[in-house]
């Protein structure tokens, strides 16, 4: 937190961001509960859109990342272990996805996988 | 469930060892601690330990422990090795070899296990903590008693795998354990455990040293170091620090996820109940394959300052070397799926990993081309650092042509799991890590006893570790493309015996270079009045050796100023005095705590293990109840005055 | 260290150690959101998300955990312009919120496993109970730390730069929860039963 800051511009910056956050969950509440969209992926989409604007208001209002003197080491490393937790997050999803398309457990379902396969050349 | 049973949890006599090999250790081990502590009881040196070095905040002695605890399990790990050996050269069509099939599964986990955990991460860590804030000019790291804890976390999770062999049994599941061998249902007892929480109590000390160091570098350089006037060495622990705080999480994770899975029935891992057991493997390698980059940077980075040193010469290249540790940083993120390419992730995946894994080999070239060319033109001194430097050279160069061979899937699908991928790795490791390693050693001994080691011995440790090198794994290569899979105890082709035979020759040759490094130490102490050194023994380029030999306990009495690379090295050429300027210091206090701390955590995973969850319950509370203490003590550093420290230097003040 | 390392400069070093073991936290709870995500599909002869989760219920755990992130950092301004009464009030409601959020998904916890859906039930409610438990154990770390501080600063005649430091550690600590929650909130229980 900036030492120069005056008590009520602190103050202030709790408020709105307590505000602006209740209303972001208000919203994602209403947007499901009243069916602002009907396909998954809109919803998905459109709730962790929310989320993270959300993180980012939070970020700025409650942690004041932005106030952190150069160089700005804990934004650095946040973006820096954003990039790296969305490599190994997404990475595990791509990998985990392809293995459970291709290896399925059950006999039967390996069966028709490899017949299928199998048409396609391999 | 009467008391008596929720007292002893699911101890039992049965789990006491029943075979000659481990009846022997079972017996040796606690003998031998018992030995250590006679000797310390007559030479009465119980209070010296406990201050000098149990309580000791000072990274220096922090470093020591972590190197001679990494040493005396490198004894245990080569136990195993020679294990191994026996077994495989003694064991082909038909006959018995000396181990049983049960243990000789115990016997390579837990060779895997205290090899990479204790061994690599131990020397690891106590390099960094002996040298790197003397190369930053700094005092010590950012959070001393952070780094005492982060100690006696490894110490306590080398006890505990130490313990299973006296009572429970080891895990014999491999050194990363994957399910569902390691679940509830095929691996019932408390072996996996026991590996569970060794690796889960000395990763989070692994973690917090992560931490540690990262602050360190960012804040405690000396005034005037900017980061592209470090040490190579520091810029390589930077890195490392990087892996280290964002691989170890899923280490904890993954490890944490296996174990509710087998103490609370869950169904992470598991064939039934909607798991997948292939989510383990890749979790554990999303952190296994950064590891591997953890344990070598470090060692990429002493090689940068024994060769400039050696040389004569400041490292060639210095921006590209900095920008060959940040590119291996990021790509070691980007590779791990090559663990397992034969899984069925399928063409395109495997595509992806593959290339690159392909492409990480390249900052890893530039790298060993710019130790070369600072060579190149340089007055070079052959001391022993250097002998194992170029032991280094031969030996990882050979490791990673055959790690680029199999980042290609269609060549990994032959070689995969096969006495080939044995030998890769032991390539890289043995040639990059421990070679690294043993040479930081031999070079920054000095710095911290006051004398050298005996440089015949270390000669001769270095030659007697590459020839065994090459008998002991060259013919594991053949091996592999003959069909020789690993972790087999036995086999029937006889064409495979005298390449194993070779091998098991070569793990003597080996042995013997263990054998020098110990009679090195030995003699060298013995004789240490004969190698006493000041402050500069090698005519080095850097901070640490501008202060005396064994440096003092607060390492600089004035933080130097820094306006250059290789600040001593241009001090000594234009013969010109420090900018520093002598104030009062502070300095941290001892504290037992950490040392305690570590018991508490040591005794919660010996709980959650034998189902002991009254000490899994008191041993969590005390474990908060000690940190609060902590917390709440105010007064945990002194002042040293100048006039003191003029004093200790013999100047005025 | 020379005596002449500032306040400040102690606090910042504190400061910027203390936000890295938050990113190795991220990256730790990320592995449990993978997993998570991965295994939501394994309802194995259990119950989905939609049978199980009540939005409402979980709206109501959200706000509370807002309003005490809100009330933890405006008990650091406090301290920090030297109103001690006023910071000792905001960091007791703070912890009272707190326990609430706790009460509030241990009853949830408890419902859950008492009708049978239970996390050996299924990889989906394993990887529930691991993911919103292992955030339930830091609040729960975190409370104790709370507690700890409000009895140190309740004994002291003044506010000291020691405890500042040391409150602004926990308030980075627990607008961490809030923001980790957010997503438990996002991802768990609303795409997990809408999406």
């Amino acid at each position: 937190m900036n030492q120069h800051e005056s008590y009520n511009a602190a103050a202030k910056r709790y408020v709105v961001g307590g505000v602006g956050s209740a209303s972001l969950i208000l919203i994602t509440y209403l947007a499901v509960t009243s069916s602002w969209f009907e396909k998954p992926m809109s919803i998905a989409f459109f709730v962790l859109i929310l989320a993270f604007l959300q993180l980012v208001l939070q970020l700025v209002t409650f942690l004041h990342v932005q106030a952190e003197a150069k160089p700005r080491w804990k934004s650095i490393g946040f973006v820096s272990s954003m990039i790296m937790i969305t490599v190994v997050v997404a990475g595990s999803i791509w990998v985990m996805y392809n293995l459970n398309y291709r290896m399925h457990t059950s006999g039967e379902a390996m069966q028709e996988y490899m017949l299928e396969q199998n048409k396609k050349g391999f | 469930m009467n008391v008596f049973d929720f007292l002893i949890g699911r101890m039992s006599p049965e789990y006491f060892p029943s075979d000659p090999a481990t009846i022997g250790a079972a017996i040796g081990m606690p003998l031998g601690v018992l030995g250590i502590a006679a000797l310390l009881t007559y030479f009465k040196k119980w209070k010296w330990l406990w201050r000098e070095y149990i309580t000791s905040l000072d990274a220096k002695k922090i470093g020591v422990m972590y190197i001679v605890v990494a040493l005396v399990m490198l004894i245990r790990g080569f136990a195993d090795t020679l294990m191994i050996r026996a077994q495989t050269a003694i064991a082909a069509n038909g006959q018995q070899g000396p181990i049983d099939a049960d243990t000789f599964q115990q016997v390579f986990t837990a060779h895997g296990t205290i090899m990479i955990f204790f061994v690599a991460m131990g020397l690891m860590f106590g390099l960094i903590n002996v040298a790197l804030p003397l190369l930053i000019g700094a005092r010590d790291v950012a959070f001393p008693f952070l780094n005492s804890v982060s100690f006696w976390l490894f110490a306590a999770g080398m006890i505990l795998v130490n313990f299973a062999l006296i009572f429970g049994g080891f895990s014999a599941g491999g050194w990363l354990g994957y399910p569902p061998l390691t679940g509830l249902e095929y691996s019932p007892g408390p072996g996996v455990d026991y590996w569970l929480w060794t690796l889960q109590i000395a990763g989070v000390g692994s973690l917090l040293s992560g931490i540690n160091f990262f602050v360190t570098i960012i804040k405690c350089r000396a005034p005037g170091m900017t980061l592209m006037k470090m040490p190579i060495f520091a810029w390589s622990v930077l890195v490392t620090t990087v892996l280290i705080m964002l691989a170890f999480p899923v280490l904890t994770a993954t490890l944490a996820m296996l174990s509710l899975d087998r103490v609370f029935d869950m169904h992470f891992f598991t064939s039934t109940g909607g798991g997948n057991p292939m989510l383990y493997v890749n979790l554990i390698w999303a952190w296994g394959h950064p590891e591997v980059y953890i344990l070598v940077l470090p060692a990429f980075g002493i090689y940068s300052e024994i060769v400039a040193t050696f040389a004569r010469k400041a490292i060639f290249g210095y921006k590209t070397m900095v920008a060959a540790l940040i590119g291996i940083m990021f790509l070691s993120f980007i590779v791990w799926q090559h663990h397992f390419f034969t899984m069925g992730a399928g063409a395109n995946v495997n595509a992806f990993f593959g290339i690159m894994t392909a492409i990480i080999a390249i900052p890893t070239g530039v790298k060993i081309f710019n130790w070369l060319f600072t060579m190149y033109r340089g007055r070079i001194l052959f001391a022993s650092p250097m002998w194992w430097f170029m032991a280094f050279v031969v030996t990882f160069t050979i490791g990673g042509a055959t790690g680029v061979m199999m980042s290609v899937p269609a060549l990994d699908f032959q070689v995969h799991n096969t006495m080939f991928l044995v030998a890769h790795f032991h390539n890289v490791i043995i040639g990059g890590v421990i070679f690294g390693y043993f040479a930081g050693i031999t070079y920054w001994f000095p710095k911290i006893f006051g004398f050298t080691l005996h440089e015949g011995l270390g000669k001769a440790s270095a030659a007697l570790w590459q020839i065994g090198f090459i008998l002991a794994f060259l013919p594991l290569y053949a091996l592999g493309l003959m069909g020789a899979v690993r972790r087999i105890d036995s086999y029937t082709d006889p064409s495979w015996q005298p390449l194993f035979i070779v091998s098991a020759i070569g793990v003597m040759v080996i042995g013997a270079g263990i054998f020098a490094m110990v009679l090195q130490i030995a003699v060298s102490i013995k004789n240490r009045k004969k190698y006493v050194v000041g402050g500069d023994p090698w005519n080095g380029r850097t901070l640490e050796w501008s202060v005396p030999s064994p440096a003092p306990h607060y390492n600089f009495a004035i933080t130097p100023i820094v306006e250059h690379q290789d600040q001593w090295w241009y001090e000594k050429e234009h013969r010109q005095k420090n900018k520093g300027v002598l104030t009062d210091i502070e300095m941290p206090k001892n504290s037992p705590l950490g040392f305690y701390i570590a018991i508490a955590a040591g005794l919660f995973g010996f709980g959650v293990i034998w189902h002991l969850w009254w000490l899994v319950g008191l041993a969590f509370v005390a474990i908060i109840v000690l940190v609060i203490t902590r917390t709440m003590n105010d007064d945990t550093t002194y002042v040293i005055t100048k006039e003191v420290l003029a004093d200790e230097m013999g100047v005025a003040a | 260290m020379s005596t002449h390392t500032t306040v400040s400069e102690k606090n910042a070093t504190a400061e910027l150690g203390f936000w890295m073991y938050l990113m190795t936290d991220l990256m730790l709870f990320a592995s449990l959101f993978a997993t998570f995500y991965i295994l939501r599909v394994g309802v194995a002869d259990g119950p989905t998300a939609a049978e199980v989760f009540d939005i409402n219920y979980v709206m109501a755990q959200t706000l509370v955990l807002l309003a005490s992130s809100v009330t933890s950092g405006m008990a650091l301004v406090s301290m920090k312009f030297s109103m001690k009464k006023q910071a000792l009030v905001f960091l007791g409601a703070t912890i009272l919120l707190g326990v609430g959020f706790l009460a509030l998904e241990l009853n949830e916890f408890i419902a859950l496993a008492t009708e049978g859906n239970s996390w050996t039930t299924s990889a989906f409610l394993s990887s529930y109970f691991t993911l919103v438990g292992t955030h339930g154990l830091h609040i729960f770390i975190g409370l104790i730390w709370a507690s700890v501080l409000f009895v140190a600063l309740a004994k002291q005649p003044v506010v000291s730069d020691n405890h500042v430091r040391k409150l602004s550690l926990f308030t980075m600590f627990w607008h961490f929860l809030d923001l980790v929650w957010i997503f438990i909130f996002a991802v768990v229980y609303v795409i997990g039963v809408y999406a």
